[in-house]
């Protein structure tokens, strides 16, 4: 009894003594246990499989994520539920310029600031492709032949909130003109359109790219500053002289997101891991192998960049209403 | 080609990917089985599963349950009235009425042959021409998609048989279900009310189970068990040669309307389903029984979802293009592989292609022995008194329901429009054609609008590019012919047929 006695007031101390230190090995010893990190995509596409790819490296850092593919409503489903989750550091995400784009719409319950932004993940130019038969192989012909027939030419793009529509819109727009674009679902649809020549033009990533071209279709023009390593002989639609970004140039990207307010040290911690992550040989062969750019800018300069395409997202949609 | 036979042996020489199949067809066997569990669902459980496996091992195993899925969703059609995937739902239309009469194992046996004989057909088209319908496949463009959805939605008026209205308000209530959510082709939000959940609008699978399954399950909480004889009788099963003979060209025809489907992208086996549950109706002497447990409507259905499995993997192995969401998470497990598909694939990664061609004739040859041998297992579940088995299924499709997109929005939905389906079996109303309208009701709209955007708001495309007008004539075809042969028999004084019901 005695023993008891002596021993409750000390196991009481030492409780209290241990309460902070508990605390601040929880905030240090981030993250316990797994970590949701949602995929707003169905699997096997090149999020999902970026996901996977980094999962076992960022294992090797310590972080245990568990990859969930929540679907739907062009990432709205998945991403919403990041953006309400406790800012634990537990419920991550990747999301893409299709959110910025129905942001910018005004389409969605949604808002940038909902997010925290970590670290971008990848980064995709878009080309403009014609189908094998096309009789305008030579971007410059192509946009005489837009030039001269406006909304007649059909450009195929993977979604309407995507950016490759506004891409394929602003072709038009470029010239004075406009094109008749036709937003299927998903890229590999529009590749299957392009070799069947449905379309006359599609606009897609170097990884779709690549494989329309494997079946015929020739690349004509990159919306891109500069030439793409990985398409030397493609020329810039800068090259030629069209204005082809009047609004500055809307970046497509997907980067990993959570909820707004995360603590300082999770996000350094996130932030840190994920840098480190798209670094690792693992993923640059994969990207290497899918023609996807690695770019991995995070924190403050990730954050300009996502208001900065927004906000061009925002000018492009605002000039595309006022001209209807 | 010549690969194949070497290719062949090794896999049949090699216990790991024998073992992959087997393991494959039979958890495709459960997945489609169990309401709720969808082979999409399965394979993408699957997939992160065989990234550690050699990429041909991967790659049989998804395919293998992407196989048996296809034929274990006959199995609840059949047995319990509730298909165990979209694809299953023709099934149980001809399935439960055979079932009622005793017939069960017998119906399975149909379902069984069909589904191989749709499996060994579609393997062979890949096997021997796929490059050639790959080619085939791209002429077809959204004019076509949109004639083709129009297509499917005449089979409305086939399982509706003298309720044509009900069925075609029923459609429309499917087509009003399916527009909430983002515009396809204008990207705006219809019907959203700023919700993030409405912003993924009605999907499939929580309509599906709503409509189909939950209004079965409560309706069947009375019934006591049934009394079915357990034991295997293989002789109960295979049905008699000179019967299959007679549906030979049923079997072949629902087989390639399985492969033609699975061959172009956007399309999935519950339309192949639909268009050859149709087409067996009207060529089929008997068609104007289907509804009532004539096999020819289980062989339409079940050869015609099967055929889609190996067309579906013709444009993603020869062009890299994904036939259906199940083929897409194919194509990402190739990727992870270092695999590229696309029209090189077969000279860069030809013993590999090969093995997986292989292994799927393994696959549909132990989907055959699977199937049979392992019914007895799946009868079992008619022995649990239903107010036992009904509730356990139930909290099984919320299992699926959330596990598919992992949204709690998904399981309410499904229990409210379970509700409401069930209002409909009590007031007689068919819910088949809603979950009709559901599935093709978005295609035919999107396609639709496609084809007009890129006319430039001209209709007159969809009968001057031939393949539609050929889809557009079969369907007034289809529609108009029946009535018009059931009129001038009438004026001859013949007795009409009588409405059946479902």
């Amino acid at each position: 009894m005695k023993t008891l006695f002596t021993l409750l007031p000390a196991f009481l101390c030492a409780l209290l003594a241990a309460f902070p230190l508990a605390r601040v090995a929880s905030a240090a010893g981030y993250p316990e246990r797994e970590i949701r990190l949602i995929i707003p995509w169905n699997p096997g596409g090149n999020n999902d499989l970026m996901a996977r790819v980094l999962q076992p490296v960022l294992e090797r850092q310590g972080i245990k994520i568990v990859v969930e593919n929540i679907p739907g409503g062009s990432t709205t489903i998945g991403l919403g539920q990041v953006a309400t989750a406790k800012p634990d550091g537990y419920t991550l995400a990747f999301a893409t310029s299709a959110i910025l784009s129905l942001i910018a719409e005004g389409n969605v319950p949604l808002k940038v600031e909902q997010f925290t932004n970590l670290t971008c993940i990848s980064e995709d130019i878009f080309l403009l492709l014609v189908p094998k038969n096309s009789p305008f192989a030579k971007l410059k012909d192509f946009m005489e032949h837009v030039r001269k027939n406006p909304d007649k030419v059909t450009i195929g793009v993977p979604g309407a909130s995507t950016l490759n529509n506004l891409m394929a819109v602003a072709t038009g727009h470029a010239l004075g003109s406009s094109i008749r674009n036709v937003p299927y679902t998903g890229g590999s649809r529009v590749v299957a359109e392009l070799l069947g020549s449905q379309v006359d033009a599609g606009v897609l990533k170097p990884a779709e790219a690549l494989q329309a071209m494997q079946g015929g279709a020739i690349a004509i023009g990159s919306y891109s500053l500069e030439r793409f390593p990985l398409f030397p002989d493609v020329p810039t639609f800068q090259e030629l002289g069209y204005e082809i970004f009047p609004y500055g140039q809307p970046i497509q990207m997907s980067y990993a997101v959570g909820p707004a307010h995360l603590p300082a040290e999770i996000k350094d911690t996130l932030i840190k891991a994920f840098t480190e992550a798209v670094q690792s040989p693992e993923f640059k062969k994969f990207c290497e192998e899918n023609a996807i750019i690695i770019n991995p800018v995070s924190g403050e300069k990730l954050d300009a960049q996502v208001n900065a395409v927004t906000d061009a997202l925002r000018a492009v949609h605002k000039a595309l209403a006022e001209k209807k | 080609m010549e690969m194949l036979l070497p290719m062949l042996f090794s896999v049949l020489t090699d216990p790991a990917i024998l073992l992959c199949i087997f393991i494959g067809v039979i958890l495709g066997f459960i997945f489609g089985a169990l309401p709720g569990l969808t082979a999409t669902l399965g394979v993408a459980l699957l997939t992160p599963l065989t990234f550690p496996l050699p990429p041909e091992q991967a790659i049989a195993m998804m395919s293998a349950l992407y196989c048996g899925s296809m034929t274990g969703g006959a199995i609840p059609a059949i047995l319990l009235k509730i298909p165990g995937t979209p694809s299953a739902v023709c099934t149980t239309l001809d399935g439960y009425p055979m079932a009622q009469r005793g017939e069960a194992l017998r119906a399975y046996g149909w379902a069984l042959s069909a589904s191989v004989c749709g499996g060994l057909v579609s393997w062979l088209c890949l096997a021997t021409i796929a490059p050639f319908l790959a080619r085939l496949a791209l002429r077809i463009g959204p004019a076509e998609y949109a004639m083709l959805a129009l297509m499917g939605m005449t089979v409305i008026a086939s399982i509706t048989p003298g309720r044509v209205l009900k069925g075609l308000a029923g459609a429309l209530i499917g087509i009003g279900l399916s527009v909430v959510g983002f515009d396809q082709i204008t990207g705006e939000g219809r019907w959203i009310f700023q919700s993030i959940a409405l912003s993924g609008g009605v999907s499939v699978m929580p309509a599906l189970i709503g409509f189909l399954v939950i209004p079965e399950l409560i309706s069947t909480l009375s019934l006591k068990a049934q009394r079915i004889n357990t034991k295997v009788d293989l002789r109960a099963i295979l049905p008699p040669l000179a019967a299959v003979l007679r549906q030979k060209w049923n079997y072949l025809r629902s087989a390639l309307i399985g492969v033609g489907v699975g061959l172009v992208p956007a399309l999935g086996g519950n339309v192949a389903a639909f268009i050859s549950y149709d087409q067996a109706k009207r060529f089929d002497p008997r068609g104007k029984n289907y509804g009532q447990g004539e096999p020819g409507g289980i062989i339409a259905s079940e050869a015609s979802n099967n055929g889609v499995t190996g067309g579906a993997l013709i444009p993603l192995l020869t062009l890299g293009i994904p036939g259906d969401s199940v083929t897409a998470m194919l194509l990402g497990g190739l990727m992870i592989h270092g695999i590229q598909p696309g029209p090189r694939l077969f000279e860069t990664s030809g013993p590999a292609v090969w093995t997986i061609i292989a292994a799927l004739l393994v696959a549909n040859v132990v989907l055959a022995l699977v199937g049979f041998l392992g019914i007895g297992g799946f009868l079992q579940a008619l022995r649990v008194p239903k107010f036992l088995l009904s509730p356990c299924l139930l909290i099984l499709t919320v299992i699926g329901t959330y596990a598919l997109s992992g949204q709690i929005f998904d399981v309410i939905l499904m229990l409210v429009l379970g509700g409401f389906g069930f209002l409909c079996l009590l007031a007689e109303f068919p819910v088949y054609p809603i979950v009709i309208g559901i599935i093709l009701g978005p295609l035919l709209e999107a396609e639709l609008r496609r084809a007009l955007v890129i006319s430039g708001g001209d209709w007159s495309i969809f009968v001057t590019r031939p393949v539609s007008a050929i889809f557009l004539i079969m369907t007034i075809l289809a529609l108009v012919v029946p009535t018009l042969i059931a009129r001038w028999k009438h004026r001859r004084g013949e007795p009409r047929e009588k409405p059946s019901r479902h």
